[in-house]
């Protein structure tokens, strides 16, 4: 399975740093979104959730982890209608997902 | 309030400026007290003749005496004030630099009130050397009123102001004055001069002033010379002079946006080169690939984390757009839009939104607030770029109109000037610089209006220089147009408040007299008709005095209209001729028979 469904010409010929540059920015600051998550579902603070979720959406899709967009996007959708249900399964699915996105950035950085 | 135990500079006059303070305008032997402080002080006298002399006077005056009498006490008692606080001080080598620039100011004043022929120009000069002071000191220096009006800031209480035309025009000349200054005195090193205003502003000038660039130049060089000579008259230490043309080059480093605006205004069709950009979001990763994108295409990137920030350095730094996130936690995307569209320089910025996968559902409500475009995330650069593009000609578009919108603003401002510089050309007689007689009878017609002959009172004073004929006769009328503009001189210099001297036309002078009685106009007349005899004319090979016959009269119960108020002046002004002339009569006091004369 691909996680990684394409990486957009980040920088192009001009700025091939860029793509390194970027990865590294998503992997430090993607556990801490996911962290945010988990909490914001554990106490029930939808409103955390809602913006850890958004963040996360956009930060992944612009590495090209468009499967953990989707998923963070759904789990968005679900906290601004304030619905519960179906997070619990998102969040587990995330994490999952997050494992092999991180292992396939960290082999595109090298 | 001043907090300060020292006293602000110049709250203690001292030497010939506090002499010349005490000298109280409008009293008996006021002349002679200011001559003798200025006889105190030869440095301060020496500056007060040569800055007369230099006046475009009919002829220089040669003494102080002629000084007061050709510009009256009081602005010579107000020039005296500045120039020897002004020379005290850069005696004292203290306060050297802080007289630079008020000096080249005072100049510039000088010269504009010359040139829009308004107002007196050493009042000019002296208001532009001591404006710095502010109102409430030149009040306590018992400055003319119209002149602490000029630097009273507008929206400030000002009292009421009989001469609030005139103070309105001196305060836009001072206004103008103050930006010659500064391109005069502006460091090139120094950044806080914004030279592309200066620029801007000396060419918007030149227009109110209907020069050509070439005259404007040697009109802008002529204040630069006179400002260099005085400061090193004065032992200032000499500043570079720059041209107009320097000025103007140096404006040429300047910001963008002012670059489009002069480009525009040229009717140049040049496009933006690099946009001004202000990226907002969030997420870093988003904004850190958001301003690569840009930076990468030309343009100048400033970046914001929230929408809050950005809205603080939108308002900052006035960039050409905005391209924001726009879910973003306190202030969104929309709200900046929203808040932006609420002021004045947001109104015109262009807001490029950028829009998370599932929200483009909710995009109307984006447009509803003010947005102008959209981009979904994550954006392709390439699309991005072109919506950008899109986008610039909505930017250049309204930078257009904004230059226009200024053009008109700029207008309207300064057409107020150029509405006064022609009123006052249509009210002015040429030869003397008084007011002309269509203003005269105008004046009379209101003051009629407004008088009552039971509880207000009106007077009017007619005059006529005797034995005219014969001094035209003799010199020619050169010679007799140098005494109209004599005669002139000593008229307005001796008329007081209430009292508005004007030509009428030949020989004929008038003089209306508001809220004054016959018998106190009889005074006023009187001073005028010693006045003038006492007056030496010299130059042009004429060499002594003239006298005139005056008539007074008053409004009375009996009176049609103010042509019976003149017709009765006219009628004293015979019997004063029949009299011996060199004298002044009331109408009240001729006779029927003589009336008939």
């Amino acid at each position: 399975m691909r996680v990684i469904e394409g990486l957009r010409e980040l920088g192009g010929t001009e700025d091939p740093g860029l793509l390194v540059e970027v990865i590294g920015m998503f992997l430090e600051d993607a556990p801490a979104r996911l962290r945010e998550l988990q909490m914001g579902f554990e106490t029930k603070d939808i409103r955390l959730l809602e913006r850890a979720a958004h963040s996360l959406k956009s930060a992944s899709a612009n590495v090209g982890a468009t499967g953990l967009s989707d998923l963070c996007k759904r789990m968005e959708e679900s906290a601004r209608q304030r619905r519960s249900e179906g997070i619990a399964e998102l969040l587990t699915e995330s994490t999952r997902v997050w494992t092999e996105v991180e292992a396939a950035l960290r082999s595109i950085r090298g | 309030m001043h907090t300060n135990t020292q006293p602000p500079p110049g709250e203690r006059l001292v030497g010939c400026a506090a002499l010349a303070a005490a000298v109280e305008p409008g009293q008996e032997g006021a002349s002679a007290a200011l001559a003798s402080a200025l006889a105190a002080e030869q440095r301060t006298s020496a500056l007060v003749l040569a800055l007369v002399g230099s006046d475009g006077g009919t002829a220089p005056a040669i003494t102080i005496g002629e000084a007061i009498a050709r510009l009256g006490v009081p602005a010579v008692r107000a020039l005296t004030i500045a120039l020897d606080l002004c020379v005290g001080e850069c005696r004292s080598s203290v306060e050297t630099r802080r007289w630079s620039r008020p000096l080249a100011q005072a100049f510039a004043a000088r010269a504009l009130c010359r040139q829009l022929g308004v107002g007196l120009p050493v009042e000019a000069f002296t208001v532009g050397l001591v404006q710095g002071f502010g109102p409430a000191t030149l009040m306590r220096w018992k400055f003319p009123a119209r002149l602490v009006q000029a630097v009273t800031p507008p929206g400030r209480e000002r009292g009421f102001d009989p001469n609030e035309d005139e103070s309105v025009d001196l305060a836009r000349i001072l206004g103008q004055a103050s930006l010659l200054a500064d391109s005069l005195c502006g460091d090139p090193s120094r950044s806080g001069i914004d030279w592309a205003r200066a620029s801007s502003g000396l060419e918007s000038m030149r227009e109110i002033l209907e020069l050509d660039r070439a005259a404007f130049a040697v009109l802008f060089e002529r204040i630069g010379r006179e400002w260099s000579e005085w400061q090193a008259r004065l032992g200032l230490a000499a500043q570079p002079v720059p041209t107009l043309d320097e000025v103007h080059r140096r404006a040429g480093a300047i910001p963008a946006d002012d670059e489009v605006v002069r480009a525009l205004e040229a009717g140049s069709t040049a496009t933006l080169k690099g946009l001004r950009i202000l990226a907002v979001d969030d997420e870093p990763i988003s904004l850190k690939l958001l301003e690569r994108a840009l930076r990468n295409a030309g343009h100048e990137t400033i970046t914001a984390v929230n929408g809050s920030e950005a809205l603080r350095i939108a308002l900052e730094q006035h960039p050409h757009a905005v391209i924001a996130d726009w879910m973003m936690p306190e202030m969104d995307g929309i709200d900046l839009c929203k808040a932006l569209r609420r002021s004045e320089l947001g109104r015109s910025v262009f807001f490029l939104l950028l829009t998370g996968r599932g929200e483009e559902e909710r995009i109307v409500e984006a447009f509803d607030a003010g947005v102008d475009d959209y981009v979904t995330k994550p954006f392709n650069p390439k699309v991005l770029l072109a919506r950008l593009k899109g986008g610039q000609r909505v930017i250049e578009l309204q930078e257009r109109v904004e230059a226009n919108r200024r053009v008109v603003l700029k207008q309207v401002a300064e057409m107020g000037l150029l509405t006064r510089k022609l009123r006052n050309a249509a009210h002015t007689d040429a030869l003397t610089d008084l007011p002309n007689r269509r203003h005269a009878i105008g004046r009379l017609e209101s003051e009629w209006e407004s008088s009552d002959s039971a509880t207000r009172p009106l007077s009017a004073i007619l005059i006529d220089i005797d034995h005219f004929k014969k001094v035209n006769d003799t010199y020619g009328h050169d010679v007799g147009d140098f005494v109209l503009r004599e005669v002139a001189v000593v008229l307005r210099a001796n008329t007081r408040q209430g009292e508005e001297a004007a030509r009428l036309g030949g020989e004929e002078f008038f003089v209306t007299c508001s809220n004054t009685t016959e018998t106190q106009a009889l005074v006023a007349a009187e001073r005028l008709r010693a006045a003038v005899a006492r007056h030496v004319i010299n130059g042009m090979g004429f060499q002594g005095s003239v006298t005139i016959s005056v008539g007074v009269a008053q409004r009375l119960p009996g009176m049609a209209s103010h042509d019976a108020l003149i017709k009765a002046a006219d009628h004293a002004v015979y019997a004063a001729k029949a009299e011996g002339r060199n004298c002044v009569l009331a109408a009240s006091a001729v006779s029927p028979v003589s009336k008939s004369a």
